[in-house]
């Protein structure tokens, strides 16, 4: 199978922010996370490297673990418009939640950035997931799970109504909808609304389940499954050699902290895993069949579905995340991205560094021009706004008469 | 002089919406406004002037999603960083629809990307239940901003000591409007607190300002008061427990159009209403307002912001520079140092 012209859509995902224990690291910069003069080095580099957007997750409370991880984060609304102002092309992609903001400010947010832009803005549609935001937000209860998609539905539909009638049309009539759950309830909202998606598939034969899944409910619903790209997270960790890439690899691990790990993995499939021994695989009959977990229910899914596939040990489990890991020579890591691309597990990649800033500038400067000898990455942008690199069209005439 | 502790402040007022002001909004709304550069302009002028602060006003809305138009303020605040370096970025938020835990996120990000040079233009309810909501607002917001502490962050990567939990507290507040458990997910701001800004016309509104706000915009319409209001804020201050001094007062300067002729326009009435009149009128009628004590400073806003800004800056800021009553440069980093405020400590 060719991919004719399909081109590969890479989104940089949350820069300036170092996952797990990485921070501890010589090459780091923790300190630097919240000086814009360093977050703006990052984002003119995922430019320089022509990448179609920068994407930033959203957490409306405070992690449990601020003594050992890198926290707090900068509230991103705010910083990506101060980001999208320092450059010129690439998209800014934004999480915001549909449970815990009013209608009338993400209508107003998203329609301010997207006119101040110029047209390069993406909300990513996010219910939140995590309960202990009910007691920050004056709430009693945390909403289930199904309520906060049928939430979703009502809160997006008010915000494009809003849209739609703006005094001045926003240059992209609505920003690039982006979805990022993968439950039945989220693949069933995002074939209905979403235009990108953002989704943990660490298994190839699982993404293309998943894609095809998406693109068939994509065009039940009457929509073109073109115009919705898939975008599973990836980490590449990428060296000059195959060997190079191992050792960064191991090195990424040094300060790796198995308990917590294993602990917050428990906690995701509702299943307790710390009094195992980490070096022989879970026994499968610890394991329910399908997750009952309020929340996160889709990523719990996964990773019980992960333990039985690949039969995995529990310090397998929590080196490789839920997230797709490419380990590899840059050619090597192009080979695989572009066989994702032709096996249908993926439009493209939401790009999660390993590190910054030097992950960052592997990727655009050695593994970005491996694509684009390829044939299937942009040499140059070819227009100014989001929905032209996601080649997506403007929304119908039906989304904008409502 | 004697006279003058420190510089005057000066501000301009950007307005990017049109509904529900907390300042009165003047010019024509265009869609020039949706512009990036049209705010960016401005803001470069006004630094080139050592000015103190920019408002950015308006999206007071009554009810959600009615108005559909204007340029959120926070939004554009974030936006207009990169281009400028000193200058305070105000924006006001339509209270009504947020949360006190994105209100505090949000400022407290601005002021962490503007390294210090954030604020936040508060709106004065009228409804006896508005002043109840919006004064637990800001101090739940308050105590958002206190719930990481100064010294909190060390990153100290020898021992994987991120920060330190002991100074990352709840602040468990239950209150009439809002139930708010904490910490905040964004740490202390620079300047400890944003400077609190409020718009007020009437003298109703003087007990909510003065609970709440670092730096008060007078724009009364009755000149004869605008002394005893000066004066009657002041001491509203001293008694409510607070340092005068900590408090700054601005005159709002409405101008119209600024020309060449020979005026009769009296010291007074420049503050009156729109201002049409040559630049010796506008000069000494501040000159006479400072010596008089009617204010610490002047907030302008403009009928043709961009004809009428660039002649303040290159006409009448070096007056005042001559005269000692104005910076030459900047001399601090933060907003709160422009200003001459300190810097709150965290409540514990």
């Amino acid at each position: 199978m060719t991919t004719g012209n399909k081109m590969l859509h890479l989104n940089a995902c949350s820069l300036g922010h170092d996952f797990g224990s990485v921070w501890r690291l010589p090459f780091t910069q923790p300190e630097r996370s919240r000086d814009l003069n360093y977050l703006i080095e990052l984002v003119q580099l995922a430019e320089k490297g022509k990448m179609d957007a920068l994407f930033s997750a959203d957490f409306y409370s405070v992690r449990d673990d601020v003594d050992s991880s890198p926290a707090p984060e900068s509230e991103p609304l705010t910083l990506y418009s101060a980001l999208a102002a320092a450059t010129s092309h690439i998209g800014i992609v934004m999480s915001a939640s549909t449970t815990y903001n009013d209608p009338y400010h993400l209508a107003s947010t998203f329609a301010s950035i997207d006119h101040l832009t110029e047209g390069r803005t993406g909300w990513n549609m996010v219910t939140t997931a995590v309960s202990s935001v009910a007691g920050n937000y004056s709430r009693s209860e945390h909403l289930d799970h199904d309520s906060r998609y049928e939430l979703a539905r009502k809160v997006v539909n008010q915000v494009r109504e809003s849209w739609n009638r703006w005094e001045y049309p926003l240059p992209q009539k609505h920003p690039v909808a982006v979805q990022a759950g993968s439950s039945e309830a989220g693949k069933q909202f995002a074939a209905e609304y979403a235009e990108v998606i953002f989704a943990a598939q660490p298994l190839l034969a699982y993404a293309q389940n998943f894609y095809a899944d998406v693109k068939t409910r994509v065009k039940r619903v009457g929509r073109n499954p073109d115009h919705v790209h898939i975008l599973p997270g990836l980490v590449p960790i990428i060296a000059a050699t195959h060997k190079e890439a191992l050792e960064l690899e191991q090195e990424l691990n040094i300060y790796a902290n198995l308990k917590n790990s294993t602990q917050a993995v428990s906690r995701l499939i509702d299943v307790d895993l710390t009094k195992l021994d980490p070096d022989i695989p879970i026994p499968h009959s610890i394991l329910p069949q399908t997750s009952e977990v309020e929340g996160m229910r889709s990523r719990s899914q996964l990773v019980l579905d992960m333990i039985r596939d690949q039969n995995l040990t529990v310090r397998q489990l929590v080196s490789a995340g839920t997230h797709l890991r490419m380990v590899g020579s840059w050619n090597e890591v192009a080979d695989q991205m572009t066989t994702w691309l032709e096996q249908r597990g993926a439009d493209g990649f939401n790009v999660m560094f390993p590190y910054t800033p030097g992950g960052l500038e592997d990727v655009v400067e050695h593994l970005i021009p491996e694509l684009q000898n390829r044939g299937i990455y942009r040499a140059d942008y070819e227009g100014t706004t989001l929905r032209s690199h996601y080649q997506l069209p403007l929304p119908s005439d039906a989304a904008l008469n409502r | 002089m004697e006279r003058f502790h420190h510089s005057i402040h000066l501000s301009i007022g950007l307005t990017c919406h049109t509904s529900g002001l907390s300042l009165p909004f003047v010019g024509q709304w265009s869609t020039e406004r949706y512009r990036l550069d049209y705010y960016k302009q401005a803001v470069q002028w006004a630094e080139l002037g050592c000015m103190d602060a920019v408002l950015l006003d308006g999206a007071l809305l009554p009810s959600h999603l009615q108005e559909t138009k204007g340029v959120d303020p926070v939004t554009l605040a974030a936006a207009l960083t990169p281009t400028s370096k000193h200058i305070g970025l105000i924006p006001t938020l339509a209270t009504a629809h947020y949360e006190p835990y994105f209100i505090a996120r949000g400022l407290a990000s601005l002021d962490h990307i503007s390294k210090g040079r954030s604020g936040w233009l508060l709106h004065t309810p009228s409804l006896q239940a508005e002043v109840e909501r919006s004064g637990e607002l800001l101090s739940v917001t308050r105590k958002l901003w206190d719930s990481w502490k100064d010294g909190a962050v060390i990153i100290d990567k020898e021992a994987g000591i991120y920060a330190r939990p002991e100074l990352v507290q709840p602040i468990n507040h239950h209150g009439t409007y809002f139930q708010v458990k904490g910490p905040l997910n964004v740490n202390r701001p620079l300047q400890g607190h944003p400077v609190i800004a409020c718009g007020i016309a009437r003298e109703e509104e003087f007990d909510t300002a003065i609970k709440h706000a670092d730096w008060i915009v007078l724009h009364a319409a009755d000149a004869s008061m605008r002394q005893a209001h000066y004066t009657k804020l002041k001491q509203l201050a001293a008694a409510n427990g607070r340092d005068p001094n900590q408090l700054r007062i601005s005159q709002l300067i409405h101008i119209e159009e600024i020309n060449n002729k020979a005026s009769t326009h009296s010291m007074s009435n420049v503050f009156d209403g729109p201002f049409i009149g040559n630049m010796d009128n506008l000069l000494h009628a501040m000159i006479h307002a400072i010596d008089t004590k009617q204010a610490d400073g002047f907030h302008f806003v403009f009928d043709h912001l961009h004809q009428h800004l660039p002649s303040l800056i290159e006409q009448l800021i070096p007056e005042l520079q001559q005269r000692g009553l104005f910076r030459q440069s900047y001399s601090g980093r933060t907003l709160r140092q422009h200003l001459g405020l300190q810097r709150p400590a965290a409540i514990l």
